[in-house]
C-alpha cells in the first residue's frame, strides 16, 4: 500500500497528528465541556467550511501555485446561495460550484494566458469576485431555505452529514493524489515544472484542475456556510484565504510544491478548529484569536521552511 | 554487424534548418539514420547539437527542411508525439522530478496499473529494481529524484528513455557526468540496443567515445554541417577540423614559459561541508586548469575560492599574505575575482543595462556616498571598446546581447578591481569561437601582468590550449597533476574518472 | 544626442511615460466628461490621492526588491489609530505622538525584514501573516472603536494649501518621491539595492549584503506606509479601524500600472505616482458615474491583470 513518495508524504503528516493530539488533550484536560456529543458535532460542523477550502488550497500548492482568492469565492458562494436558494432550491448549489469552478479557471486562464504571477492573480481575482460579491449583496442578508439547513445540519450528532461530507471529500482526494496518474502529474509538476514538461505534462492542464478543483471546493464551502448561517455575507470569507494556506502549509505541504499529503491538512485542518475551539470553551477574549492564527502561521512556516531557499 | 545496409534508412533528415529571430542557428543539415545504427553527434557547444535534438524530441519546431521518418514526413507538436512516433531522448539536462522515487522518475506517465486505473505502487518499484539491475545501473529505486547525484540522475534519464522502448534512442552527452566504469555500461548499452535493431542517436565531447562507438558521424559548426562520414572514413584529426573549423593555434593564445617565479595562492588543507580537505598552489602569472567529470567538486571549490561557501578550515595565503575568505566582499577585499559558470543566474542582472552591470565595483571604488555618473560613463565606453562588446550603447539591457557579449560584461566588471587572482569557472560555456578566443587572449593578457588564474572547465581543448598546469578533480579530491609538456585528452580523462595517477603509471608500464 | 550622464540617468523609462499619457487621456475625458473640471479641482484630488501615493512609493521600492508587502494597509491603519489615539486631539502631544506612530512604523518593517531575510519566509506570507497580527492587535487594543481626534492644527498637513496654490500633502509627495528617486538612482547604496533586486544571486557573488538591503527595503516600505497613514489620519480627523485595508491591493495595482515588474530590478516612482493618481481618478469617476462602490474592487483586480497582461505580451515580441 504505502510505497515511493506516497509513504514520505504521509509521513510529512506527523508533525500535525502530534499537535492535533496534544491540542485535544489538553483542551479536554481544561475543560470538561469538551468531549461532549454536543461539542464534537459542532467541532464537525466547523471542521466542514474550513476543511474544504483548504482541500483545494493544497490541491494548487501541490502543483506549486497559490491561490489567494478562495476567501472571495466562498463569500460569493454564501452571496449567491442566499439569494437564489428560494427561486432555485436544491438546484442553488450545482449553480454555485459552477460559479466557483469557472473563478477558478479564471486564475489559471490569466497565469497561462497573460502569464501573470500566480500570487498576484489570485489577488486580482479576489478584488474583482469580492466587488461582483458587493454588488449583488452589499450587506449580510438574503435567506436560505430551511430545508437545506435541515439536510445538512439538522443532525446534531457527530456522526452526520457535515463530518461524511468532508471525510468524503477528502478519501476522495486522497485517493485520487495517492494512486493516479493524474495526482502523480500534479506533484511532479509542482516538484518540478520544467522536468514535468519535459515529461509531456502541460502546464494548462494541470493549473486548469487544481484552480477548477480549488474554486470547486472554495464554492462548496461557502454553501455550507450560508445554509449555516441562513444567509449570505459578502466578507464572510476573507479569513478563510490565510487560513487555507496555514491549514496546508502546518500539514506538511511544501509551499514550492511536490510536497505534502492531503491527510496531513485534515489533520492541520481539525487543529486550527481545535484553537478555535478552545478559545470559545475557555472563554478567551476572541480578538486574541487573530493574533494567535498570525504567530501559528509563522511558526508553521517556520518549522517546515527552515534551511530551504526563500523567495521563489 | 556494418554490412547491412538496409534499402530504405529509418530516419532521413534533408536540408532542415532553424532560426531564432535573426540568430540562425542550424543551416541546411542532412543526413540519414539507419535500423540498428548508432550516429554520433559531433561539434562544440553552441554549433546546434542541442537545437537539432529538441527537434527531434518534440520541443522545437523546425523552419525549412523535411525529416521523414519510417518513410513518413516528421514533424511532432510536442514531445507526446516524438515518443509516439519512437524517438525517445535522455537529456544531459535531466528531467528527474525531484520529490519522486526514481521507480517514479523512470516509469513517469508509464506506470503501471491495475484494472481499476490505479498506480501499483509496489509492483512498479519492483520492476524499476529489475530494469536498473538489467542496465547494470546501481540505483535504489526507492531513493528520491533530490538525493541523486548528477551521474545517477544521467543513469535514471537514460532508464526512463528505455522504457518508453523507442525505435530510436537519442543520448545527450550521456557520459559527461559518468565515472570510466559507467560510461564502459552506458557504452556497452548501446551496442546491445544496436544488437536489438534500436538505433542511437548520441552526442559526445569524448571523441574516443565516438571513435568506437559510431557506426556514422556528423559534425555541426556554427550550425553548419562540416562532415558527415561513416566507420572507417574518418579519423580524430577529421572529426577535430570539422569540429573547430580552424587550426587551434590560431583560437589559443601561445602562453609563455614561466619563470620558477613566486606563489600567488596557496591553498593548505582548506576545507568545508561539500569539500574535503583540498591542497593546491598557483605561481604568480599562472593558468591552473581544473579538469574533471560534471560534478566533482568544481562548483564547491569556486564557491569556497569566490567566499559563497567559506571553507570551515585549513589556511589560505594569497600572496603572502595569509586570507580569510569569509564572505564573498571578504574575498574581494583579499583581491579574488570570481566570474561564475551559470552568468544568467550568478552573474548579471539581465533586465539592466550594460552600463550598470559593468560598472558595479568601479563606481564602489571610486565613491564611498553618491554615485559618479561621469566616471561610471566613461568607464564604461572605455570597457567597451577594450572588450569590444558589441551592442547599441551602454544603456542597452544586457539580456538583449550575445553570450559572448555578455560574459565580456561580466569580466569587465572584475577586472576594474584589478584582481590577483582570477577564479573562471567555464568562462566560454555556450558562446562563439571568436568571443571565445577574445576571451582566452585577454586572459593570457592578464598573466603577463602578473595576474593568476585558477581555469575550471569540462572543455578540454579549453584546458589543454591555455593552462600551464593541470589539477584533476573526482568525487572532490584531487586526483593528479599534469604539467604542461604531457597534456593530452587521454590522460586528463583517465585522471577525471578515478583512475589515480599510480595506477595510470602502472598501466602504462604493463603496455610497454 | 547623449545626455549628459547626470540626466541620463533619470530619463523616464517607456512604462512611466506610458502611465503619464494614460494620465492625460483620463484626464481630457474628465474634462469633456463633467465640463467643469479645474487645476484647483484636479489637484485637491492630487491632495486626496496623496496617502495612497507615499505607500505605493514604498509598494515600489519593494517590488524592486523583487519581493511584495502585503501588510502596507495594516501599517497604515495602525498608524491612523496609534496617532489618534496619542494626539488625543491635542496640539501639544505632537511630538510623542508622530514619535510613537513612525517608531511603530519602522519596528513593523524591521519585523517584516527579518521574518523574510533571516528566517526566510516569503515576503508574501510573512507579510500577510504581519497585517494578520497588526489587525488582531488593533483590535484587541482598541476593543473594536478606537479613541481620540487628530487636532485642526496637525490636519493642516492634508487641508492646507502652499501660498494657496498647491496643497502641502502634494509637496510632500513629492518630496518623498524625489528623494527615493535620488536615493535609488543617484546614492551608492540605492544602486546597490537597484542590482540586488534584479538579481539577489549575482549581487552576493558581487560582495553586496542583500539581505541587509532587503530588510532596509521593508523599513523604508514600511515607513511610507505609516507616512501614508499619517496623512490620511489628516485626512480623516478620527481614528477607525480598517480604513486603510485596501491600500494593499491598491498599491499593487498603482506600481503595476506605473510599470513595476514582479520579477524586480525595477523602480519608477514616477510611474508609481502617476498609477496612484490614475487609481484615485478612475474611482472618482466610478463615484461620478454614481456606480456602486463596489465597482471599484473590481477596477482593481482588472486593472492588475490587464497591466501585467500587457506588459508580459509586450515582453513576449
Amino acid at each position: 500500500m504505502l510505497e515511493g513518495s506516497f509513504k514520505f508524504n504521509v509521513l510529512l503528516t506527523l508533525p500535525a497528528l502530534v499537535l492535533t493530539i496534544l491540542l485535544a488533550v489538553v483542551t479536554g484536560a481544561l475543560s470538561p465541556n469538551f468531549v461532549t456529543e454536543t461539542n464534537l458535532a459542532n467541532l464537525a460542523t466547523r471542521l466542514l467550511p474550513l476543511g474544504l477550502v483548504a482541500l483545494g488550497e493544497a490541491m494548487v500548492l501541490f502543483a506549486g501555485r497559490i491561490d489567494l482568492s478562495v476567501g472571495s469565492i466562498f463569500s460569493l458562494s454564501t452571496a449567491i446561495v442566499a439569494l437564489t436558494s428560494d427561486t432555485l432550491g436544491w438546484y442553488a448549489i450545482p449553480v454555485t460550484l459552477v460559479i466557483g469552478i469557472a473563478c477558478g479557471l479564471f486564475n489559471a486562464a490569466g497565469i497561462n494566458l497573460f502569464r501573470i504571477n500566480p500570487l498576484v492573480m489570485g489577488l486580482a481575482t479576489a478584488a474583482i469576485v469580492k466587488g461582483v460579491t458587493l454588488l449583488i449583496l452589499p450587506s449580510p442578508g438574503g435567506e436560505v431555505n430551511y430545508e437545506l439547513y435541515d439536510a445538512l445540519f439538522g443532525s446534531e450528532r457527530l456522526l452526520a452529514m457535515p463530518l461524511f461530507l468532508t471525510i468524503g471529500a477528502y478519501a476522495a482526494l486522497v485517493v485520487i493524489m495517492g494512486w493516479t496518474r493524474f495526482g502523480r502529474s500534479i506533484y511532479a509538476f509542482g516538484s518540478d515544472q520544467r522536468a514535468a514538461f519535459v515529461n509531456g505534462v502541460s502546464a494548462w492542464k494541470v493549473d486548469l484542475a487544481v484552480y477548477g478543483v480549488s474554486g470547486f471546493f472554495a464554492a462548496a464551502a461557502g454553501i455550507a456556510v450560508s445554509i449555516k448561517i441562513l444567509s449570505g455575507d459578502p466578507l464572510i470569507g476573507e479569513a478563510y484565504t490565510l487560513d487555507a494556506v496555514s491549514a496546508a502549509i502546518l500539514g506538511g505541504v511544501a509551499l514550492q510544491g511536490g510536497r505534502g499529503s492531503l491527510i496531513g491538512v485534515l489533520l492541520a485542518t481539525i487543529s486550527l478548529v481545535l484553537v478555535n475551539n478552545a478559545f470559545n470553551l475557555l472563554d478567551l477574549d476572541t480578538n486574541f484569536q487573530n493574533i494567535a492564527k498570525g504567530l501559528i502561521f509563522v511558526l508553521a512556516l517556520v518549522f517546515f521552511m527552515r534551511g530551504k531557499a526563500g523567495e521563489a | 554487424m556494418n554490412a547491412q545496409a538496409p534499402q530504405t534508412p529509418l530516419m532521413t533528415v534533408a536540408g532542415i534548418s532553424k532560426a531564432f529571430g535573426r540568430n540562425t542557428v542550424l543551416k541546411n543539415v542532412s543526413f540519414s539514420l539507419a535500423a540498428g545504427e548508432v550516429l554520433a553527434l559531433v561539434g562544440e557547444n553552441g554549433a546546434g547539437k542541442s537545437t537539432l535534438m529538441n527537434i527531434l524530441s518534440g520541443n522545437l519546431s523546425y523552419d525549412g527542411g523535411e525529416i521523414e521518418l519510417e518513410a513518413e514526413p516528421y514533424r511532432p507538436a510536442g514531445p507526446a508525439e516524438a515518443v509516439r512516433r519512437g524517438i525517445a531522448i535522455a537529456h544531459q539536462e535531466t528531467a528527474i522530478m525531484p520529490d519522486l522515487t526514481v521507480a517514479e522518475n523512470i516509469y513517469f506517465r508509464r506506470e503501471p496499473r491495475n484494472r481499476f486505473g490505479f498506480l501499483r505502487q509496489r509492483r512498479m518499484h519492483g520492476d524499476a529494481a529489475a530494469l536498473l539491475a538489467e542496465l547494470g545501473f546501481a540505483i535504489d529505486p526507492h531513493r528520491f529524484g533530490r538525493t541523486l547525484s548528477a551521474a545517477e540522475r544521467q543513469m535514471v534519464e537514460i532508464s526512463r528513455a528505455l522504457v518508453q522502448a523507442p525505435r530510436i534512442l537519442v543520448l545527450d552527452e550521456p557520459t559527461a557526468s559518468l565515472s570510466a566504469h559507467a560510461a564502459d555500461t552506458v557504452l556497452q548499452l548501446m551496442k546491445t540496443l544496436k544488437a536489438r535493431g534500436t538505433s542511437v542517436i548520441f552526442i559526445s565531447h569524448r571523441l574516443s567515445e565516438v571513435m568506437d562507438a559510431a557506426d556514422r558521424v556528423v559534425v555541426l559548426k556554427d550550425g553548419e554541417m562540416t562532415l558527415e562520414a561513416t566507420r572507417g572514413t574518418f579519423d580524430r584529426d577529421d572529426l577535430i577540423q570539422a569540429m573547430v573549423g580552424r587550426k587551434l593555434s590560431n583560437i589559443f593564445p601561445t602562453r609563455p614559459d614561466l619563470d620558477a617565479s613566486d606563489v600567488m595562492l596557496s591553498i593548505e588543507k582548506a576545507h568545508n561541508s561539500a569539500l574535503p580537505p583540498i591542497s593546491l598552489t598557483v605561481r604568480r602569472g599562472e593558468i591552473l586548469g581544473i579538469a574533471g567529470l560534471e560534478g566533482q567538486g568544481q562548483k564547491p571549490l569556486a564557491e569556497a575560492l569566490c567566499g559563497a561557501r567559506p571553507f570551515a578550515g585549513g589556511t589560505v595565503r594569497l600572496d603572502g599574505e595569509p586570507v580569510r575568505l569569509n564572505s564573498t566582499a571578504a574575498a574581494i577585499a583579499a583581491g579574488i575575482a570570481s566570474i561564475p559558470d551559470d552568468r544568467k543566474h550568478e552573474g548579471l542582472a539581465l533586465g539592466l543595462s550594460i552600463r550598470i552591470n559593468m560598472s558595479l565595483f568601479a563606481i564602489s571604488d571610486a565613491s564611498r556616498f553618491g554615485l559618479p555618473l561621469a566616471r561610471e560613463r566613461e568607464f564604461g565606453e572605455v570597457a567597451r571598446k577594450r572588450f569590444s562588446i558589441r551592442s547599441t550603447d551602454l544603456e542597452q539591457p544586457v539580456g538583449e546581447l550575445s553570450g559572448g557579449n555578455q560574459q565580456k560584461v561580466v569580466f569587465a566588471r572584475w577586472l576594474a578591481r584589478r584582481p590577483k587572482l582570477l577564479v573562471l569557472h567555464e568562462p566560454t560555456k555556450g558562446i562563439d569561437v571568436q568571443s571565445k578566443s577574445e576571451i582566452y587572449h585577454l586572459v593570457n593578457e592578464l598573466t603577463q601582468q602578473g595576474v593568476s588564474v585558477i581555469l575550471i572547465s569540462s572543455d578540454l581543448l579549453e584546458l589543454i590550449g591555455l593552462s600551464d598546469r593541470i589539477l584533476t578533480l573526482y568525487e572532490n579530491k584531487v586526483t593528479g597533476q599534469i604539467e604542461r609538456a604531457d597534456f593530452s585528452e587521454e590522460k586528463i580523462m583517465r585522471l577525471s574518472a578515478g583512475i589515480v595517477a599510480e595506477q595510470l603509471e602502472r598501466e602504462g608500464a604493463e603496455h610497454a | 544626442m547623449t545626455l549628459p550622464p547626470a540626466l541620463a540617468n533619470a530619463r523616464p523609462a517607456h512604462a512611466t511615460l506610458r502611465a503619464m499619457g494614460l494620465l492625460a487621456l483620463l484626464l481630457i475625458v474628465l474634462f469633456v466628461a463633467s465640463g467643469k473640471v479645474s487645476m484647483q479641482q484636479v489637484l485637491d484630488n492630487a491632495r486626496q490621492a496623496a496617502p495612497l501615493g507615499i505607500i505605493a512609493l514604498g509598494q515600489a521600492l519593494i517590488l524592486m526588491m523583487g519581493r511584495l508587502d502585503l501588510s502596507v494597509g495594516a501599517t497604515a491603519g495602525l498608524a491612523n489609530v496609534v496617532l489618534a489615539s496619542a494626539f488625543a486631539g491635542d496640539m501639544s502631544n505632537m511630538p510623542l505622538a508622530l514619535t510613537l506612530t513612525i517608531g511603530l512604523g519602522l519596528l513593523v518593517g524591521l519585523c517584516n525584514g527579518l521574518l523574510v531575510v533571516t528566517l526566510r519566509i516569503p515576503s508574501f506570507l510573512a507579510t500577510l501573516a504581519t497585517s494578520l497580527v497588526l489587525t488582531g492587535g488593533l483590535l484587541v487594543y482598541t476593543g473594536g472603536s478606537p479613541r481620540g481626534s487628530i487636532p485642526a492644527g496637525f490636519r493642516q498637513i492634508s487641508e492646507g494649501w502652499l501660498f494657496g496654490v498647491i496643497p502641502w500633502s502634494v509637496v510632500i509627495w513629492a518630496v518623498i518621491g524625489s528623494l527615493l528617486m535620488l536615493f535609488v538612482h543617484y546614492t551608492l547604496a540605492g544602486r546597490k539595492m537597484l542590482f540586488s533586486g534584479a538579481n539577489p544571486v549575482a549581487a552576493r557573488l558581487s560582495g553586496i549584503a542583500a539581505g541587509r538591503l532587503v530588510i532596509l527595503s521593508f523599513i523604508i516600505a514600511s515607513l511610507m506606509a505609516t507616512l501614508g497613514g499619517i496623512m490620511l489620519s489628516a485626512i480623516t480627523g478620527t481614528a477607525s479601524i480598517g480604513i486603510a485595508n485596501s491600500y494593499t491591493v491598491d498599491t499593487i495595482a498603482a506600481v503595476v500600472i506605473g510599470g513595476a515588474l514582479f520579477s524586480g530590478g525595477v523602480f519608477l516612482p514616477a510611474g508609481a505616482a502617476a498609477g496612484s493618481l490614475i487609481l484615485f481618478f478612475l474611482q472618482s469617476l466610478l463615484y461620478v458615474l454614481s456606480l456602486p462602490p463596489a465597482a471599484r474592487f473590481i477596477l482593481q483586480g482588472a486593472i492588475i491583470i490587464a497591466a501585467l497582461a500587457l506588459a508580459n505580451l509586450k515582453k513576449d515580441r
